[in-house]
């Protein structure tokens, strides 16, 4: 399982997104990490994919992880995910689908 | 010290408004919330003591107190390299986000000082620099959320 240790709730945070949207490739990549250009190049978009579902939610006033407004885990999402990635070696692919996003 | 408010229209202007003041610290936040202080969360590993997140600072076991560690505190972004997709993300559905900003220098609470991170550059925590009980943080927090400058989308100035 990818770990987030600062901000651990991200944890719980993508595998809520990638269960509910049925996203079976981002939940394996979730338990085994990236591994390639392709898979970091689908991770990230699915990482803005939960940006936008978490806005979608608190606009519909869905709960998620105990409240409607997860707006204030977003620094923490980006914080994460830019470590992780720089520790698998794939923060330029990030960094071009964060630009394009 | 004198707050400041400045305005940006696009994200140009925002990354020139930051990049001509040194030493900044920021952070972005969706209009309507306090940039400093959190809703109060009582499950999971977001939740808040006295609206601080227990992630973002080390608790004694009884959660009384928070001690120092160079590498715990409130996160704040020194750049725009560091701001940029953390604002983009808030900004996701063209919601306002404002950035709410400090000067390092500026005189913090006696018990407090920005520490860059370790692991990323750019990136500040505000730590606590000696042992204190939980309802002294809360006062400095707010004493520095009281001294935040404003960078305002779009608008009126405040």
């Amino acid at each position: 399982m990818i770990k987030f240790n600062r901000y651990a709730h991200i944890e719980d945070l993508l595998l809520h997104y990638a269960k509910t949207d049925k996203e079976k490739t981002i939940v394996k990549t979730l338990e085994n990490g990236v591994d390639s250009e392709d898979s970091a190049e689908k991770f990230s978009l699915f990482v803005w994919r939960v940006v936008d579902s978490i806005h979608n939610d608190n606009e519909n006033e869905v709960v998620v992880l105990g409240s409607t407004n997860n707006l204030e885990m977003l620094p923490d999402l980006e914080y994460e995910i830019s470590a992780y990635m720089r520790s698998v070696g794939f923060y330029d692919v990030w960094h071009r689908v964060s630009e394009n996003a | 010290m004198i707050k400041e408010i400045k305005q940006y229209k696009c994200l140009t202007d925002l990354k020139e408004i930051i990049e001509s003041v040194e030493s900044v610290r920021m952070r972005p936040t969706p209009r309507g919330q306090d940039p400093i202080m959190y809703p109060e969360r009582s499950d999971g590993k977001y939740r808040t003591v006295m609206g601080v997140r227990i992630c973002d600072y080390k608790f004694s076991p009884d959660e009384k107190w928070v001690l120092p560690d160079t590498q715990m505190g409130l996160s704040f972004s020194g750049t725009w390299e560091n701001l940029q997709f953390s604002h983009k993300m808030a900004s996701r559905k063209k919601k306002p986000v404002d950035i709410f900003w400090v000067l390092s220098e500026a005189d913090l609470p006696k018990n407090m000082k920005f520490i860059p991170d370790e692991t990323r550059d750019g990136h500040y925590f505000l730590t606590v620099t000696e042992r204190i009980r939980i309802e002294d943080l809360v006062f400095s927090l707010k004493w520095v959320s009281d001294r935040l400058s404003t960078i305002k989308e779009g608008g009126s100035a405040l």
